[in-house]
């Protein structure tokens, strides 16, 4: 009995990470500008999500997944794994611009993640949450643990900051 | 930049694109993953389990610290555990939540029922006397008095009885009544020629106090607890532990 309804647990969990997996890792790079840390953050918490799926099953799975991703990347920072700040252009693609003959997606991926190297990790979160997953703004605050003001701040601030930026004129019509 | 929050700017278009187009297979391995999880199910058991573990140990020490002291004294003085009586009414006359200590009992002649004899602590005073605990009523004869100093002694120590007259089958009978402290589990006493031995009970509220009483036959003649020819202390071994005190106690 028991051992059926974990295997119903374990196809239901498969297909959740089957249906959000691009979804949460393309999030999780927006946050770490990072493929191998974003893959880090997502398998750690889908971890997270499988260990909790009996009570997580019925609710929102994909939403706590985002959860574990944000705290997991706001440790990370903390615990200075890797130390970042903004800066006015990311060496690192910067110099993979230089290295790689870069397709048309990979210049403009290269580009969102450039810009957004600008932002802090709570902006950068705060951005990705409103417009990558068009939470509203009472939604992105219950997610970062903020009052929605400081949300609606945080997204402004970025916003100025992107609109500053040098490097997204030509882009800067696309969204 | 402009830090001034303005309102409505949430309808402008942000100047990036965040679903930019990606042909990228990005996959996380899920047997990992699922790996990972019931790992982390496990150790949060085994730590709920730990946690759990440790909150009854918690509660367990807290509980045989705050448990009545009878039972604590009871080890410190080698005493026989006793009854407690619980009776609202003595329970009102010790004043400290019904830890009245039973140190033995006789059939009484006038009511029929058990005679009790007595002892707690009441602050700075020891109680003790006779009574009838289960009776209808806590009808006896009960001294309160400062509690002699060689109490706190830590050497075994036992002091003299003092006499309290009760009605039982054995008209004219008296009870002796006496404190013991430190490692005493037994008194004899010597009257006439005649040895009576009694069993050190733990005093509620008194660590390391202990109580003893002997009814002395009417044939004795007891008067006084100078009557006392020999009192000897005996530890939980059946050493003689201490010799005749001469204090207190009555």
């Amino acid at each position: 009995m028991r051992r059926a309804r974990d295997e119903v647990a374990v196809v239901e969990f498969r297909d959740f990470v089957i249906g959000s997996q691009t979804r949460l890792i393309k999030f999780a790079e927006l946050l770490t500008r990072d493929l191998g840390h974003a893959e880090d953050l997502v398998q750690h918490a889908y971890a997270k999500v499988f260990a909790s799926w009996p009570k997580l099953r019925s609710g929102h799975p994909e939403a706590y997944a985002r959860r574990c991703i944000v705290n997991g990347h706001r440790d990370r920072w903390r615990r200075g794994v890797w130390k970042e700040s903004p800066v006015e252009e990311s060496a690192d693609y910067a110099d993979r611009a230089t290295r790689e003959s870069l397709s048309e997606e990979n210049a403009e991926r290269d580009a969102v993640l450039r810009a957004l190297g600008g932002l802090t990790q709570r902006e950068r979160a705060a951005v990705a949450l409103k417009y990558f997953y068009d939470l509203s703004t009472e939604e992105i605050a219950l997610e970062l643990g903020v009052a929605a003001a400081t949300v609606r701040t945080t997204v402004f601030r970025a916003l100025a900051k992107l609109r500053e930026d040098r490097h997204l004129a030509p882009e800067g019509k696309r969204s | 930049m402009s830090s001034e929050y303005e309102p409505g700017f949430e309808d402008e278009p942000l100047p990036v694109n965040l679903h930019f187009r990606d042909e990228r297979v990005l996959t996380v391995d899920i047997e990992a993953v699922m790996s990972s999880g019931r790992r982390m199910r496990r150790n949060r058991t085994m730590l709920a389990g730990a946690v759990a573990a440790a909150a009854v140990c918690v509660l367990g020490a807290s509980a045989a610290y705050l448990a009545p002291t009878s039972a604590r004294s009871t080890q410190v003085v080698s005493a026989t555990p006793s009854t407690t009586a619980s009776r609202s009414s003595l329970d009102t006359l010790a004043g400290m939540g019904g830890h009245v200590t039973i140190i033995n009992s006789r059939p009484s002649a006038m009511t029929g029922s058990t005679l009790d004899v007595v002892a707690w602590r009441a602050g700075p005073q020891i109680c003790y006397g006779t009574a009838d605990v289960h009776g209808s009523s806590v009808a006896g004869a009960i001294t309160c008095e400062d509690r002699p100093s060689a109490l706190s002694a830590t050497v075994p120590t036992v002091l003299a009885p003092a006499l309290k007259s009760g009605t039982t089958d054995d008209v004219g009978s008296q009870v002796a009544i006496g404190f013991v402290s430190g490692d005493v589990a037994k008194v004899s006493l010597k009257v006439n020629g005649h040895l009576y031995q009694a069993t050190v009970v733990a005093v509620p509220g008194s660590p390391a106090t202990g109580a003893y009483a002997v009814w002395t036959s009417s044939a004795d003649f007891v008067k006084s607890s100078r009557d006392f020819t020999q009192i000897t202390g005996y530890d939980s071994r059946g050493d003689a532990v201490t010799g005749a005190g001469t204090t207190g106690g009555g």
